[in-house]
């Protein structure tokens, strides 16, 4: 009994001087300006001087990062941007809703300059933040609308680039019956690539038929492989990569089963994944969140960071398609031949000056092709 | 034997305890090869979790549905069910309380209290069904409880994502339900931090269960069932009757729980909102570190909520990727899980018997 006494009371010394020790590192950082006169010596050494001009704070609240592409962009345009503009920053992932809501709580208590949101989530807490807070800080959301006008709302326009990449498909294949696509989840957030994506084949190929997988995740590689032996052994050749980081599955199919002789071939999301070493790789459907964040900072910095939704559209270089409106690294001109590419550019202008509206309908009221 | 119970009480309080303090220990290891100072991450951890009152406020506001999930797994295992589906009724309840108090049209009062027994409703209809699986077919809990779960989530993932979605969000991703009015909602204790009255509200419900679990002939009866259902039953405990009920009452934990989230923190139901937070996993976590004590289950929910809170703050503040992070707290929490006090008093208690034979 008394062993268990004392050996409870031992491990709560040691958990309070943690907490100790917890605290007093708490009081040295709210407490930096001050940090030249503090006797405590290897935190002086640590920031020798107080810098007269204060580094804005800023923190990205996301999802957790990982390998997808969708994000790494937010923390290299990030890491880029730090050297020129100076600013402290912290990459706050998060692995689920509760963590989005105390990160962003968090953030504000503890008066970062901006705050950062990317992905849907971010919409509502960024907005209740925003109208709690006292203005001292600002807030800005990435692929959402917060609907708030005190946070900067970048959406993207997504259907035009998917309508690209369709066109692309059809215009490289245009014999094909049967046409792949592999997402991450069905339903209205997939709609736009859904529909874009069918649109641009069916000005080539309008009876095309196609064929959908979902892998129910963003970053499950393993499903969207099988996925893609199966559509092609339904008889696609070319399938739509829609699936974030699980688009890795499908090329690595591709590879696969040109060592049989076989060949599918497919895109990328959000980022240049063309490669000399993955030919089947024909380009990506670009959604920089990259270029986003770097608009961001320069409003920010600028002071011109305020609230209301933008939309980008390809006409602002946020969306696009590798070898339509950017380069990428490897181009497999036997597929994208100038004629393809010429013909997708044209479009892409066309797009742009308005001459080819690109609207999308609800899907109650879309007629679509056969399904299989 | 008062000496006893104050013994079987500190062995109840202080096993987390000291299992927290060997993780640390281990935990330190790992910072340490991620080239972190340990005691500056540390550091950063306790303050994100319990450092002052805004950071506590947030542990103790991500405990309310530890806590209830811990109480619906005391009630249901101490009874000899040894039930796993608090998550799918968590799921249930907190979807019935996210879609009352937002569409049914009576004053604001009215909609929080019809929301909470709605929750208590759907989670112990939803808790009596894998009841009535084990009583018709003898399904065991474990498979009909676990794939109840799954059923759960993903019916409420399909009714956010294409029936209930919030009329009023625009975009189209947004998975949710409409925000529920400020009005309808479980006010915050203070108005800077986020903890709110549901917390409170879980602390009396840990209160009311252990005075029905010791306190009751209920109590004894369940409790009886759960050392010896055979011997209960010999001793005139109708079992089926003592099933439902413990179900029910252990699905009503569940499904308040998951009221109490809404209500009182995200004022939505959010896809995944309790799949992916694992906060029946976590009650159930504490419920076992704690032997099914309220209490108990009590101080370990607000430590593992604490680890969780710490770790957000270990990760947004250090060097320290989010992988490595959720490997402390993985390495913390089963520590937490190896109940090392009971193995230290059994010795000990051992080592003493021994002795006293030796004596003689």
């Amino acid at each position: 009994m008394k062993k268990s006494i004392s050996l409870i009371l031992a491990m709560l010394l040691l958990l309070s001087s943690l907490v100790g020790c917890g605290s007093a590192k708490t009081e040295e950082k709210k407490e930096e300006p001050a940090a030249e006169t503090a006797p405590a010596a290897e935190e002086v050494v640590e920031e020798p001087a107080a810098e007269p001009a204060e580094a804005k704070r800023i923190a990205v609240i996301c999802d957790t990062i990982g390998t997808n592409l969708f994000l790494t962009q937010v923390a290299d345009e990030m890491a880029a941007k730090q050297a020129e503009l100076g600013y402290e920053y912290s990459m706050m992932e998060c692995a689920d809703s509760d963590e989005w809501q105390a990160n962003y709580e968090a953030a504000a208590h503890e008066g970062y300059d901006l705050i950062i949101g990317v992905g849907w989530q971010a919409g509502s807490f960024a907005a209740e933040c925003a109208e709690a807070g006292d203005g001292t800080t600002q807030y800005a959301v990435i692929d959402t609308d917060a609907g708030s006008d005190k946070v900067a709302s970048f959406a993207y326009n997504e259907e035009q680039a998917a309508f690209v990449m369709g066109l692309m498909a059809g215009l490289a294949f245009p014999e094909e019956e049967l046409y792949g696509y592999v997402g991450c989840f069905e339903g209205p957030g997939s709609w736009k690539y859904r529909w874009g994506f069918m649109e641009g084949v069916k000005v080539t190929n309008p009876d095309a038929k196609f064929t959908f997988n979902w892998t129910n995740s963003y970053s499950d590689p393993t499903n969207a492989h099988e996925f893609a032996l199966q559509q092609h052994a339904m008889g696609a050749t070319y399938i739509f990569g829609g699936a974030a980081a699980c688009n890795e599955g499908i090329f690595q199919a591709a590879l696969e089963l040109a060592e049989k002789g076989e060949y599918i071939y497919s895109i990328a999301q959000d980022a240049d994944a063309t490669t000399e070493a993955n030919p089947y790789i024909l380009s990506a459907q670009l959604k920089n969140t990259g270029v986003t964040t770097g608009i961001i900072l320069d409003k920010f910095y600028a002071g011109t960071l305020e609230g209301g939704c933008t939309e980008l559209k390809l006409a602002d270089g946020a969306i696009g398609a590798t070898w339509v409106t950017n380069d990428g690294a490897y181009l497999n001109s036997d597929i994208l031949t100038e004629e393809v590419l010429s013909a997708c550019k044209d479009y892409v202008a066309k797009i742009i000056s308005g001459e080819y509206p690109i609207v999308l309908p609800e899907e109650a009221d879309y007629q679509f092709n056969e399904i299989l | 034997m008062r000496k006893k119970k104050l013994q079987s009480f500190l062995t109840t309080l202080g096993q987390p305890m000291v299992s927290v303090t060997i993780a640390l220990l281990l935990g330190a290891v790992i910072i340490g090869l991620s080239g972190e100072n340990v005691f500056k991450a540390y550091g950063v951890m306790l303050k994100g979790a319990f450092g002052d009152g805004y950071y506590l406020s947030s542990t103790l506001s991500r405990a309310t549905p530890i806590i209830m999930g811990g109480l619906a797994v005391c009630i249901a295992w101490r009874s000899g069910y040894e039930a796993m589906g608090g998550e799918g009724q968590m799921i249930f309840g907190a979807l019935s309380a996210a879609i009352i108090a937002y569409y049914v049209p009576v004053a604001p009062f009215l909609r929080t209290v019809l929301a909470m027994l709605g929750a208590c409703l759907a989670g112990a209809v939803y808790s009596v069904l894998s009841g009535w699986l084990y009583e018709k077919w003898r399904v065991t809990f474990i498979i009909s409880t676990l794939m109840l779960n799954y059923i759960a989530n993903y019916v409420a993932s399909y009714l956010t994502i294409y029936k209930l979605k919030d009329p009023e969000a625009l975009d189209i991703n947004a998975s949710q339900t409409g925000k529920i009015m400020e009005a309808a909602r479980l006010p915050r204790i203070f108005k800077a931090y986020s903890l709110h009255w549901g917390f409170l509200i879980a602390v009396l419900c840990v209160v009311l269960v252990y005075i029905l679990m010791n306190k009751t002939e209920f109590g004894y009866k369940s409790r009886m069932n759960g050392f010896n259902s055979r011997f209960a039953l010999y001793g005139g405990i109708n079992a089926r009757k003592m099933l439902y009920m413990v179900m029910i009452l252990s699905g009503v934990c569940a499904g308040f729980g998951g009221s109490l989230e809404v209500l009182g923190s995200k004022y939505r139901y959010i896809d995944q909102m309790i799949f992916n937070t694992g906060y029946a996993w976590s009650g159930m976590v504490a419920a076992l570190l704690a032997n099914f004590n309220p209490i108990g289950t009590l101080v370990a929910s607000i430590l593992l909520s604490g680890l969780a809170t710490g770790g957000a703050a270990l990760q947004r503040s250090t060097s320290i990727p989010v992988e490595t992070v959720n490997m402390i707290e993985g390495v913390i929490t089963i520590l937490m899980s190896v109940k090392l006090l009971n193995l230290i008093s059994v010795r000990y208690r051992h080592t003493r018997k021994k002795e006293g034979g030796e004596k003689q």
